[in-house]
């Protein structure tokens, strides 16, 4: 059985088949609709979708989700609705959201999420969340490993996280969030990537140094894409152009944009190349979720063929 | 005079020949992107300032921790006791196993942004050689058996990274080069920032964008910045060893905009910095 907030995701291909074996606990919950297997692509698709009982998550809240793509798999992983992360409860969480486990690990006023991804030979997996949303005083853990067998495992990771409740003028105002991603080839760490967004304590005498809200004050949203491995070459190759095509000319502040849609749309490929794993890493800021959604959505298009129409609508007409 | 204020002005120095001048920290991205506004001074008074602050805020979460790590382990190993006890060639060859490993954490940092990889990488080799050509020759440094010892470790690092075995990524460099020369732990981390808000300041009057004069002021200015940062900061230490440290927030970036507008500096069409 699993503790609390725990949950398991395998996939795993048998005859020409996926078989997907889910389990989870209160208050996390996995759901897996049957995706179509196309006989056009190579690997067979799964879906989960990650999701949480009252569509957020609140301080005490240890979710942690293992996922295995089993070779000749590609496993979707999908949320609805963006990740709210609430304030801080009053008082101690419940009992029944315990995991002992975790005890001396965590404080209890902070939630955490955590996934741990193992990617077999010749497998992929697309982690496409809708963002994080953070609202005011929240402290929010994200920890993702993504542990890739070998350089012939494919990886599309999507982190993203918005400013916060926008439409209530919330902007920047929740009191932590850390998301670390790392990826692991063959046991060996080839990419940390720890984001720390937390004011430094008050006692600070210089204010100025210490305010990310400051520092993020003309984005709303910013999204961290990592694509990754031989299934998805065609997607980082997407990017790559790009990022030749699109050279920046110096900055004149009443210049018109050439495509006017992205105007507000700020982004950076970098190539990775690691251990045999090859792909790029994208960054992306932008003024709204929706922007940055389709900005992205846009260049990821060729991942139809590699999971198959189903798969793909799932994520797509979201 | 004593040799750490002697040496400290040495690497302090903007002649040090690390390859330092090639490289803007992303300030050169920054600017043609827009975040940075030229005429900084009459436009828009504090975006250079807001710039220099946030990375250097940036430095003292994501490299600073990392060169107390390797200040750290290289004062604890090379010691005259350790070296008496185990032998020199224990000590030597289990450091730079050592050093290489965290070496291989740092580049794990940077390997998905491959302009600040290449800037790192570049000015740890620099660092390194200078070394191993210059420093290593001293007397201060052949004259004792731990001396001796600094410099093996440096040539095997060297050696290593000639053969592709290994990076030598500049915070790992800088933290071993102060710790064998004997440089306090709290005036190499006042050193890493000042030598990296130097840079920026240098980077920023070649671009055009303010005055030496004006980048005196504020230089002047940022004493309070970074003594700030220290008395926030320079107690972490970056753990590396296990998964929860890989999730820990020992050694973390803090400023997402920074990292993305330095990865645009591929994409400027022209351009005078390297990073």
């Amino acid at each position: 059985m699993p503790r609390p907030g725990e949950g398991k995701v395998d996939c795993t291909v048998i005859a020409g088949r996926v078989h997907q074996t889910l389990s989870s606990a209160y208050p996390l919950k996995l759901l897996s609709p049957e995706a179509v297997h196309n006989p056009d692509t190579r690997l067979i698709p799964a879906v989960s979708y990650i999701l949480s009982y009252g569509g957020g998550i609140v301080h005490g809240d240890q979710i942690h989700v293992d996922a295995t793509a089993g070779s000749g798999s590609a496993l979707l992983l999908l949320t609805q609705g963006s990740t709210k992360v609430y304030r801080q409860r009053p008082g101690r969480p419940p009992s029944y959201l315990k995991n002992p486990k975790n005890d001396s690990k965590f404080d209890i006023h902070q939630t955490y999420q955590t996934l741990v991804v193992d990617v077999q030979a010749n497998a992929m997996v697309c982690l496409l969340p809708d963002p994080v949303t953070c609202f005011e005083h929240a402290k929010y853990n994200q920890r993702q490993v993504v542990r890739m067998a070998d350089a012939s495992a494919s990886l599309v990771l999507l982190d993203w996280v918005t400013s916060g409740r926008m439409s209530r003028g919330e902007r920047w105002v929740f009191d932590k969030y850390l998301s670390v991603n790392a990826v692991l080839v063959g046991g060996k760490l080839v990419i940390r990537d720890a984001l720390l967004l937390e004011d430094a304590r008050a006692l600070s005498k210089d204010r100025e140094t210490s305010s990310f809200k400051r520092r993020l004050a003309d984005i709303d949203v910013f999204a961290y894409l990592l694509v990754l491995g031989p299934e998805v070459a065609k997607i980082a190759k997407v990017f790559r152009d790009e990022h030749a095509e699109h050279r920046i000319k110096p900055f004149r502040p009443n210049a018109r944009a050439v495509d006017a849609e992205e105007t507000d749309i700020r982004w950076s490929v970098s190539e990775v190349a690691e251990h045999g794993l090859e792909g790029v890493a994208v960054r992306v800021a932008g003024p709204s979720t929706e922007a940055v959604k389709w900005w992205i959505k846009k260049r990821i298009g060729g991942l139809q063929s590699v999971v198959g129409d189903s798969a793909w609508s799932m994520y797509y007409n979201a | 005079m004593d040799k750490e204020t002697w040496l400290l002005w040495m690497l302090a120095d903007s002649q040090l020949p690390t390859g330092g001048f090639v490289a803007s920290a992303g300030l050169e991205a920054a600017m043609q992107g827009g975040l940075v506004r030229e005429q900084a001074y009459e436009e828009d008074h504090d975006s250079f300032v807001t710039f220099i602050r946030d990375s250097t805020h940036n430095q003292s979460r994501f490299s600073v921790p990392f060169c107390a790590r390797v200040h750290d382990l290289v004062s604890s190993r090379l010691t005259d006791s350790e070296l008496e006890s185990k032998g020199d060639d224990q000590v030597i060859n289990s450091l730079v196993d050592e050093l290489v490993s965290l070496d291989s954490y740092h580049h794990s940092m940077v390997s998905s942004n491959r302009v600040a990889m290449r800037a790192s990488i570049a000015q740890g080799g620099g660092l390194l050689s200078l070394f191993n050509r210059g420093y290593a020759h001293a007397k201060f440094m052949n004259d004792n058996r731990r001396g001796r010892a600094c410099i093996r470790v440096a040539k095997e690092l060297q050696r290593q990274s000639r053969l592709e075995k290994t990076r030598m990524h500049w915070p790992t460099v800088f933290g071993m080069v102060c710790a064998t020369m004997e440089i306090r732990m709290e005036r190499m981390q006042q050193l890493y920032l000042f030598q990296f808000l130097r840079q920026v300041f240098s980077a920023a009057i070649r671009l055009n964008l303010i005055g030496p004069l004006r980048a005196q002021t504020l230089e002047c200015d940022m004493l309070e910045l970074v003594d700030d940062l220290m008395s926030q900061y320079s107690g972490l230490r970056a753990k590396t060893d296990t998964l929860e440290d890989i999730f820990g927030e020992s050694v973390v970036y803090t400023d997402p905009v920074l990292e993305l507008y330095q990865g645009m500096h591929d994409r400027l069409y022209s351009r005078i910095f390297n990073s």
